[in-house]
């Protein structure tokens, strides 16, 4: 009888505290639920996405919270391209963007101001703040119990929760003059504090074929570009293609769009 | 609730085209304020080529091309308000306004001084001709009830008066259209009421107000409910909403001193809207609303403004702050003449016409309360910490390019607890579905949320340079690869150089696609091949050429 009674008090336990813990949490895509741990996105943690299709990946994580009701901010510059949302199916409704001006002062100030006003935060800026503003930040999103999704950008001194590298990318629906963009299949590797789980490899499709995020199919899709072009460009002129190997785009248009001519360009100079 | 049987007579000023006028336009001018893809207002020429309100924007441009089409501003139009109010105080103190270009008076006082209705509304039709100096005409109409001495001067000649004599409202709205109805209520869901109500009545056989006002109350409130009533008022020449009789209590009024006095608008502003939030908490905390606040403004030199506006719908904050941003934005950015010689000192808010809120219905399902208000709290702190202008909000508009399809708007346009409530405006799927859907609705599909022929294909894009990065493309013999006049390419690309930088290969191109927009407007005449690339690193972008220029306008991230 008195164990009958102890584990009625157990499982009554059990469950608020189940509760509790679900209502520290966001929502997330089905299908990206195994690469968080505990399927769903704790309030108050910090997200890092990097690599090519990481502003996609970062929608993705976002999308399934902002359509069940969040508000998300988006600190990013002019140039983000807000149409995306829409292939995520994230509500515009509940989409603000900041465009923070790249010399302002209270920079970190202002970022604070809108983690407490919004459940998800993608800051997609490439403005570098200090140690100590970076801890502050973190700071208070933990105490807010916002999701701060950090898209590229400087590196900050305390490692993310999670860190998501998305790479590999391939387009299907693209050939030598036909078709057009329909999916991407990307791998996305999951590390951070928080992951304790197994090391990883998750192939997903971002964006499936009609938009949104979906497990990769088995059999690697069809990737058109391999078909006949590079291999006869190759044949024809390797030398170029050894004076143009390992030029980086991604650091390119870096260059381009934010006119940084400094340590940057260096380093691409030493690249290539 | 005992049924008004009495009117106020009224007077009511109205500005033909006053959004146009208000963003600077001429009356020569083809020019049509469009919100949400339909026209709201156009200038007296476009009105001519058949560009009338309530038309879609893609319409009206076929009746009137070359339109100019323009986003209202309310700031402007309030601006080019001030100087018809000024000339209006000298006739009476008490003005009432409803929206930048329309505004209304009591007539009984000023109608005494100046011998008469009809002297009074003529002299009020000719000082504001005289104020607008023929951007626009004035029409000036003068009867028992608002529904009614609106009407009055929608029939009012240009720059002239059309007086109703006391006790004829009845017989004055008697043989006008029913259809006029509709156009009593601006908020859109109790005018989709009217409207359907209308089509109901005409269906019945009555034509006309008259045929309406005839029908026993009773049978109109058990048939059309609220709604009904208050067209059934309207169409007897009566006011549904009689102003109260005694004044509000005094405690309700909010006040702030500047001290230092403010100089510039925004500052200003700044304050008005915490005040604006402090009277609407004011006025919830004893369940009232308010549809008419007076707002007064002085100065350290003991200038002073107070204007009356008017709402259909109970005041929100924002409502308030927006009107106390257009009345100092009027008189301090107004005609130097008419500006204050000091700083601003003192704001005070103080409510006109209360009565017992009606309450708003929160979302039922699914909808976290509270979290639109978090945000606009936090967006506030952000522009207090920033400035103006930092948040935006986007919006699908359409268009063939990435940058068309998502606009995004200053968040101070829209009111965002509102915005977060309604219904979202559904994109469009894929392009298959969209010729599907046109040709499955016979193109009666709404054009904004359907995607456009000639648009990039979905996925979109999700960084849209701007300006775009200028890249010179080359064929296998590094030659630039050039595009004919007519979309063709001649050569097939295979490197992607960008300034001065090693060039990539390329793995894959879609097109060339060949667009060709605006040819009517050579400002905005766009004529460029676009293609998307897949690169050798998997990274994939827009690019296009125009006059023999590459360049990338959009890559997906």
């Amino acid at each position: 009888m008195r164990s009958a009674a102890h584990l009625e008090l157990v499982r009554e336990s059990v469950t608020t505290a189940a509760n509790l813990a679900h209502e520290r949490t966001l929502p997330i895509l089905p299908d990206l639920a195994a690469m968080v741990p505990s399927g769903a996105l704790q309030r108050g943690s910090t997200l890092a996405v990097h690599g090519v299709g990481a502003t996609s990946f970062a929608l993705a994580l976002a999308g399934q919270a902002v359509r069940e009701g969040s508000f998300m901010a988006v600190i990013a510059p002019p140039s983000f391209g807000l149409a995306a949302c829409l292939d995520f199916d994230i509500p515009l409704r509940r989409v603000v963007q900041f465009v923070l001006p790249s010399n302002v002062e209270n920079w970190a100030q202002a970022v604070a101001a809108v983690v407490d006003g919004f459940d998800v935060v993608l800051l997609a800026d490439r403005h570098r703040v200090s140690n100590s503003q970076a801890r502050q930040l973190l700071a208070r999103n933990r105490e807010r119990g916002s999701i701060l999704i950090r898209v590229e950008g400087p590196a900050w001194p305390d490692a993310a929760d999670l860190r998501f590298d998305v790479s590999s990318p391939e387009w299907s629906g693209l050939g030598q003059g036909h078709g057009h963009l329909l999916a991407r299949k990307v791998a996305v590797q999951v590390a951070g504090r928080r992951y304790h789980g197994r090391q990883r490899v998750h192939e997903i499709m971002l964006p499936a074929h009609q938009g949104g995020v979906a497990p990769a199919p088995a059999l690697p899709a069809p990737v058109t570009h391999l078909a006949s072009g590079p291999t006869s460009l190759v044949a024809t002129a390797p030398a170029v293609v050894g004076r143009f190997a390992g030029a980086d785009i991604d650091a390119m248009l870096d260059v381009a769009d934010t006119g940084h001519t400094g340590e940057d360009a260096a380093g691409l100079d030493a690249i290539a | 609730m005992p049924l008004p049987e009495m009117a106020e007579r009224l007077t009511v000023v109205s500005c033909r085209s006053w959004p146009v006028v208000g963003c600077g336009y001429q009356p020569h001018d083809v020019a049509a304020v469009v919100v949400a893809n339909r026209v709201i207002a156009s200038s007296l020429v476009a009105e001519q080529l058949g560009v009338v309100a309530g038309l879609r924007r893609r319409e009206a441009q076929r009746r009137a091309p070359g339109l100019i089409i323009l986003s209202p501003d309310l700031a402007a139009e309030a601006r080019a308000f001030e100087p018809v109010l000024r000339v209006l105080d000298d006739l009476t103190p008490r003005i009432e306004i409803d929206k930048p270009g329309q505004c209304s008076f009591l007539t009984r006082g000023p109608s005494r001084y100046f011998g008469g209705d009809q002297a009074m509304s003529e002299r009020a039709a000719r000082v504001i001709s005289d104020a607008i100096g023929g951007s626009t005409s004035v029409h000036v109409g003068t009867a028992d009830g608002r529904f009614a001495a609106l009407r009055a001067a929608a029939l009012a000649e240009p720059n002239r008066a059309r007086v109703v004599p006391a006790g004829a409202s009845a017989a004055f709205l008697s043989p006008l259209p029913i259809g006029l109805l509709a156009g009593g209520d601006q908020d859109p869901a109790k005018r989709k009421q009217l409207e359907d109500m209308v089509d109901v009545l005409s269906r019945l056989g009555l034509s006309s107000l008259g045929a309406f006002a005839d029908l026993e109350a009773g049978d109109v409130i058990a048939r059309f409910g609220a709604a009904g009533v208050r067209a059934h008022l309207w169409a007897r020449g009566l006011d549904d909403r009689p102003g109260s009789p005694e004044d509000p209590p005094a405690e309700l009024e909010v006040a702030i001193d500047l001290d230092p006095p403010v100089l510039r608008v925004d500052q200003a502003a700044f304050v008005a809207k915490a005040l604006a939030e402090e009277f609407i908490r004011k006025l919830n905390a004893r369940g009232i609303s308010c549809a008419r606040v007076a707002i007064g403004v002085e100065t350290e030199h003991g200038e002073s403004q107070l204007r009356l506006w008017r709402s259909e719908e109970a005041f929100s904050a924002s409502a308030i702050s927006d009107r106390m941003r257009w009345q100092l934005d009027g008189w301090l950015s107004g005609p130097v003449r008419l500006r204050p010689t000091g700083g601003l000192s003192r704001l005070v808010v103080r409510p006109d016409d209360i009565s017992v809120a009606a309450g708003r219905q929160l979302g039922f399902w699914g909808e976290q309360t509270g979290l639109a208000e978090r945000a606009a709290r936090s967006i506030a702190r952000v522009q207090g910490i920033i400035g103006v202008g930092v948040a935006r909000v986007p919006e699908v508009r359409g268009g063939r390019s990435p940058s068309d399809r998502v606009v995004s708007i200053a968040v101070e346009s829209v009111d965002l607890v509102e915005r977060s409530t309604a219904p979202d405006r559904k994109a469009g799927g894929q392009v298959a579905s969209a010729i599907a859907g046109v040709v499955a609705e016979g193109l009666l599909v709404d054009g904004v949320t359907q995607r456009w022929i000639g648009e990039l294909p979905a996925p979109a894009p999700t960084t849209v340079h701007s300006p775009s990065i200028m890249i010179d493309v080359l064929d296998a013999n590094e030659q630039p690869v050039m595009v004919s006049g007519r979309g063709i390419m001649i050569a097939e690309p295979a490197w992607l150089v960008l300034a001065r930088q090693a060039p990539l290969a390329i793995q894959g191109w879609s097109g060339p696609w060949l667009l060709d927009e605006c040819w009517w407007q050579p400002e905005r005449r766009r004529r460029q091949v676009r293609m998307q690339l897949v690169l050798a690193d998997g990274r994939a972008i827009v690019a296009t050429c125009q006059q023999g220029q590459w360049a990338i306008v959009a890559s997906y991230d």
